[in-house]
Formats: structure tokens, C-alpha cells, sequence
């Protein structure tokens, strides 16, 4: 498990650590999580993943579907869905390796230090239960206070988290309640133990703009209050350029760009970056120059080649035959590519 | 029976409109639900009120008074030896129901339990898996093996007594409640919320007890009433084989038995009467059985209401 970990930690750790204090909030080295397939050959997910995310940071990670997004989610819980396992990496929650703790430790740190928002808030509820009870559970098993007390909190985070009319909203029932009222339940629950690190999976998909930039603005503020940090995935590139501090691409379990976000939306450097950002423009020129839609994402690659080549509108011969590492370019903005767009 | 009572109530969730009118109305609807329930509370409230009501003791014998036709003496008749069949009608409740009602609660307990644990880690690997694959397995033997067999072996190395009885029909119960937990938490597993809360860092069994066996728990529910009905039978069955409760304990099985060899020479009565008790009784539980399969539907319940509204309107127009 160990194998990958102290081999190469300066290559791709984000560039803040030299100037951080104490260590890093997370910090993962070499991540690989794969899924034994039908076949015979285990498909991975996630390959080699480094991440360095310091406190106080809103990290955005932003991929298409099957990127691995929520594999690596879970995977940071040591919670790969199934059959999903972790083949090999390294996480270390504020200095302490996760991979060494047995499962008892696990489940005493999920939900407590290590908090997960769950995307599809209305699914991720208990039909059965109360709001209120299925916050103060959090509380109960993970901080060990007595029933009122635990009761005292969950209405507070009712509070904190801006549901109206809280006393009342604590005994409602998940069916009870809307889309943005059941994310806002949700982000209770992740929260209410003041966890070091959050990650964030697609929390606000499914959520009407309005009521997406209200989480959004509540969820930074929690983060920030509490000192905490957050790993921010999404599928809408649009919301990391003003939510995050640092954005990262991912594409096939890799890591494609990373950097600070000015530097990643001004100055993109990789094209499926570009790519991704063209997309959303309105100028047909530029979206059918960066894209190539015939190509399908994970179409099989040869062994070694850049994982983005089929889809890469300037992939040339050397991105077939080698695989390109992840870069520093600039100062903290890196690139897994041969042939980097100019800035 | 409460337990299906509660069951229905809980399960008949149909919106802001009073829960109680809805249960009138359909009671009204569906006459023979209503039949049932009554069937069963008269079934309770025999055995309940049995030393109020009975006017004679249900196991003195009085051998002057052997055979007796029914009359207005004895409303029942009396049996080979003298004892009144209608006192010893309305005592074997206390003997049929509970040990029906006790055999059938004690293997939907158990059966869930070990239902919930095989289905939440059938489809891991590992030892657990294999364990859940051998629990499987075993309950497909019992399955296969016949009941009525099987009930009597396990009488017979247990000893006859009526907590042998329960035992009996806890054992062959088990499998029903086991197979039904298992594919529902085989569902239930797959939840998001279920997920959700390992991922919040809940423990397993925490995770089974406060988010799966609640959510999974409804199928078996339902079972439980028609389930009581079926074991009623199967105590009288026993008893009826000499493998049950003995007499004189008044028990509707061990009555039939005992009146058994008298129908052939005519006296109809000390058989006919039990099983009669016996076959309403049975007939009201798996009543209370499908009204609960109605209540648990959401999509007939919503049909029934709607057709009850509209035919309210045509009556008003």
C-alpha cells in the first residue's frame, strides 16, 4: 500500500506546501483505485492520484461523468464503491495516514473529521426518520453527547444551514421537503461535527441556479468559519471559476490541469481545459475546433499513450507512444500534456 | 391482532385526509376485510372472556352426560367423555392463539434478523459471503423438508409440551421472514441513504438497525397476519396427530382428533364444531392478511379512494 508513497511527492503536490506552515489538510500521493472487471484485466479509476489541499482552501475538481470524480470522492473515506479497492496511494488527513488506520478508526473519523456531501440530497436521506433525528445521530454517535444535547445542536445547524422555521423543520420527514431544502439537510449533517476535511460530490447538481448560489455562498462560509478545508467536485466548470481557490481537470482518473483560478481560466494550458471551457461559449468556431465529439471519452487507448489522445485536436505521435507526467509550467499551474496550449 | 392493526395504520399512508376515515371507508368498501377483523377480535375476545362465558369447565369430565347431542343444555354437545365442546370451543384460543401468534413472532424476529444480515453481505465475498451462501442454503433444506414432518421430529426429540409446539412452528416458520428480509435488504442495501450513512461513518450493525430494517421491514409485516393463520392450523395439526398440546387441555386440533372416531357412528358434533372454530378463525387472519397486501399497495389504495370519491359524487349529483 505503501509502495508509491515516498517515490516522487514534489512533482505534483500543488506548489503551497513549501510555504505552509504545519502539513497540509489532505494530502493524497499515488491513489489507484481499480475494479476487478468480468474480463479478467481490473479497470481503474483512478490512477496514480496526487491532490495537496491546505486549510482554509476550496479546492475544485471538475470532470465529465466516468472521470472517476465520485470514485476518488469515496476512495478519500476509504469507501470506494463497489467492487470498487484501493490498489495502492497514500492519504494523510492533517498529517495522519489514513491508510493505516483499521476500519473502527475509519468509521469513528468519517463523519467527524473527514465529512462527505452526498449528491442527490433527497436519495441520501432516511425516508423513515426526521430531519432533525437524522442530524442528531451525527452528533450522538460521533461526539457522544446526550440525546437533548444532540437535539440542541441539529436545531442550531438547522439554523446555520438557513432552513426557515427550524423548530418545526426538525420533525419533518425527508419526503417533506424540497430539492435545495434536502441539500441544505444534507450539508447539516456533513458539517454539524466541524470535520477538518470536506468533500463535496456534485452537491448542488440538480439545484435551481438561485438556490445553487445560496449553498454555494452558505457552504464556503461554514468551510471558512470552521477552519476547515474542502474538496469541491463538480461537473460544471462554470461554478468553480467563483467558488474555488485552485481548480483541477480531471479526465480518466488523471489529472489533466491544475492551478490557481485565475491562472486556470485565464491562462488555460491544456486542451482538454480548453476544451471543457469552449464548451460553454457560444462561438460554434471555437467549441468545433477543441472538440472532437466523434471520439468517445475511455475509448481504448494503447498502453502508454496520453489518455486524452483520441479525443486531443493536436494530439501528434509522440502523445500515442508516451504518456505525458503532470508538469509544473508555471509556478503552481501544471499540465499533463506534450504539447501545452500557449498561454 | 394489534400487531397487524399497527402494521396497517402505519403502512396506509394516504395523505393529509385522516387516516381513520380512509380505514371506514374502505372497511365499507370491502366488507370482507371488516369480516375479518371482526372474525379475529371475536377469535380474542372468546378466548378473553372464556371463564365469563363458558358454562361449564372446558376439561371436567362428566361421563354421565357422554355424547350428548346439542341442545339447550349443552348449545355445542358434549364429547365421548362428558366434556361441554362449546366451553372447550371458546377456551382453546388461549391455547391456538398464543402459540400461533408466539411461534410466528418468534421466527419473524429471528428470521428477519438473520434475513437482514445474509442479505446485507450476500453480495460481499469473503467469509461473510460464503456464511450468508450457507445460511441460504440450510433454509432451502428446511424448506424442502415437509413441514408437518419436520415439526413432528422436532416434537418428538423435544419432548410434547406446548413450548415445544411454539419451537416447531417458530423453526418452520423461519425460512419464510429470512427469504423475505433478504431480498428486501438486498434492495434496501443499494439505497443512497444507505451508503450515506457508512459514508457519515455509522458502523454496520448501526447502519442495518436505524436505515435498513426499518425500510425493509414492511413485506414481512404483511406476512405476519396470514402467517398466524397458517400456524394456527398447523398447531391444530399437530395436536390432531398427538404430536401438539394433549388433552384434556381444550385445543380445536386434539378436539377433532378425540371426536374423530365418533363421526363415523353418527355423533357428528365433537369434531364438526372445533373445525368449524378453526377454519373461521384461520379464514379471518389471512382476511386481515390481504387487506394489509391492500393498505401496503399505494397504487391499489390509490385506485380504491379514487373509485370510493367518485362513486361519492355520482350519489351526490
Amino acid at each position: 500500500m505503501l509502495n508509491s508513497a515516498a517515490t516522487d511527492v514534489s512533482a505534483a503536490n500543488g506548489g503551497t506546501e513549501a510555504t505552509a506552515a504545519g502539513p497540509p489538510m489532505l494530502a493524497v500521493r499515488g491513489l489507484t483505485v481499480e475494479f476487478a472487471a468480468m474480463a479478467g484485466a481490473a479497470v481503474t479509476a483512478v490512477r496514480d492520484f496526487d491532490l495537496t489541499i491546505q486549510p482554509g482552501e476550496i479546492f475544485g475538481l471538475v470532470g465529465e461523468s466516468g472521470a472517476g470524480k465520485t470514485t476518488l470522492a469515496r476512495a478519500l473515506l476509504r469507501l470506494p464503491p463497489e467492487p470498487g479497492r484501493i490498489a495502492a496511494g497514500e492519504i494523510r488527513l492533517a498529517g495522519r495516514n489514513l491508510m493505516e488506520l483499521n476500519e473502527t478508526e475509519m468509521q469513528r473519523l468519517r463523519g467527524r473529521d473527514l465529512s462527505m456531501i452526498v449528491p442527490n440530497p433527497r436519495a441520501e436521506l432516511n425516508p423513515l426518520l426526521t430531519v432533525g433525528e437524522q442530524i442528531a445521530t451525527m452528533t450522538r454517535v460521533h461526539l457522544r453527547v446526550p440525546s437533548r444535547e444532540a437535539r440542541r445542536m441539529a436545531l442550531d445547524m438547522l439554523r446555520a444551514v438557513q432552513i426557515p422555521d427550524p423548530e418545526r423543520r426538525m420533525g419533518a420527514f425527508p419526503h417533506e421537503m424540497s430539492g435545495g431544502m434536502a441539500q441544505r439537510i444534507v450539508i447539516a449533517i456533513a458539517l454539524i461535527c466541524s470535520p477538518k476535511f470536506i468533500v463535496s460530490d456534485d452537491a448542488t447538481s440538480g439545484l435551481d441556479v438561485t438556490v445553487q448560489a445560496q449553498i454555494l455562498e452558505l457552504l464556503r462560509r461554514l468551510v471558512l468559519d470552521r477552519g476547515s478545508a474542502m474538496l469541491f467536485i463538480t461537473r460544471d466548470i462554470g461554478i468553480t471559476a467563483h467558488f474555488c481557490d485552485r481548480v483541477a481537470v480531471m479526465y480518466d482518473g488523471e489529472v489533466m490541469e491544475l492551478a490557481a483560478r485565475e491562472d486556470f481560466f485565464f491562462r488555460p494550458r491544456h486542451p482538454y481545459t480548453v476544451m471543457l471551457m469552449a464548451a460553454f461559449s457560444h462561438n460554434q468556431r471555437l467549441r468545433r475546433m477543441w472538440s472532437r465529439p466523434e471520439a468517445l471519452p475511455g475509448a481504448a487507448e494503447p498502453a502508454g499513450a496520453c489518455r486524452y489522445v483520441a479525443r486531443c485536436p493536436l494530439a501528434q505521435d509522440r502523445c500515442r507512444a508516451e504518456h505525458p507526467a503532470l508538469r509544473e509550467l508555471a509556478l503552481g499551474h501544471f499540465a499533463r500534456c506534450h504539447f501545452p496550449v500557449r498561454p | 391482532m394489534p400487531e397487524a392493526e399497527a402494521t396497517t395504520g402505519a403502512i396506509a399512508e394516504t395523505g393529509r385526509t385522516s387516516r381513520l376515515a380512509t380505514l371506514l371507508q374502505v372497511a365499507r368498501a370491502r366488507p370482507r376485510f371488516a369480516l375479518g377483523y371482526v372474525i379475529v377480535l371475536a377469535a380474542v375476545l372468546a378466548g378473553a372472556l372464556a371463564p365469563l362465558v363458558a358454562p361449564y369447565s372446558p376439561v371436567e369430565a362428566n361421563p354421565a352426560e357422554f355424547l350428548q347431542p346439542p341442545s339447550a343444555q349443552h348449545w355445542l354437545g358434549t364429547d365421548a367423555v362428558g366434556m361441554d365442546i362449546f366451553s372447550r370451543v371458546i377456551y382453546a384460543p388461549r391455547i391456538d392463539l398464543a402459540i400461533a401468534v408466539a411461534g410466528t413472532l418468534l421466527s419473524a424476529v429471528v428470521g428477519c434478523l438473520i434475513g437482514a444480515w445474509v442479505g446485507y453481505h450476500s453480495r460481499g465475498g469473503g467469509l461473510r459471503g460464503w456464511l450468508a451462501y450457507l445460511v441460504m442454503r440450510a433454509a432451502d433444506v428446511m424448506q424442502a423438508f415437509p413441514v408437518f414432518v419436520f415439526a413432528i421430529a422436532l416434537v418428538a426429540s423435544l419432548g410434547q409440551s406446548v413450548q415445544t409446539v411454539v419451537l416447531a412452528i417458530a423453526f418452520v416458520n423461519i425460512p419464510i421472514y429470512l427469504r423475505l428480509m433478504r431480498s428486501q435488504v438486498m434492495t434496501i442495501r443499494e439505497m443512497r441513504y444507505v451508503e450515506a450513512s457508512l459514508v457519515a461513518g455509522l458502523s454496520d450493525a448501526r447502519t442495518i438497525a436505524r436505515h435498513v430494517m426499518p425500510n425493509a421491514m414492511g413485506p414481512a409485516l404483511a406476512q405476519l397476519s396470514v402467517n398466524v393463520g397458517w400456524s394456527i392450523l398447523l398447531t391444530a395439526g399437530l395436536s390432531f396427530v398427538g404430536a401438539g398440546v394433549r388433552s384434556p387441555t381444550p385445543e380445536w386440533g386434539s378436539m377433532i382428533a378425540s371426536g374423530f372416531q365418533n363421526v363415523v357412528t353418527g355423533e357428528w358434533w365433537p369434531s364438526v364444531f372445533p373445525g368449524l372454530a378453526l377454519a373461521v378463525t384461520v379464514f379471518g387472519f389471512s382476511l386481515i392478511g390481504s387487506s394489509v397486501e391492500l393498505f401496503a399497495d399505494p397504487v391499489k389504495m390509490r385506485r380504491l379512494t379514487r373509485d370510493l370519491a367518485a362513486r361519492r359524487r355520482e350519489r351526490a349529483a
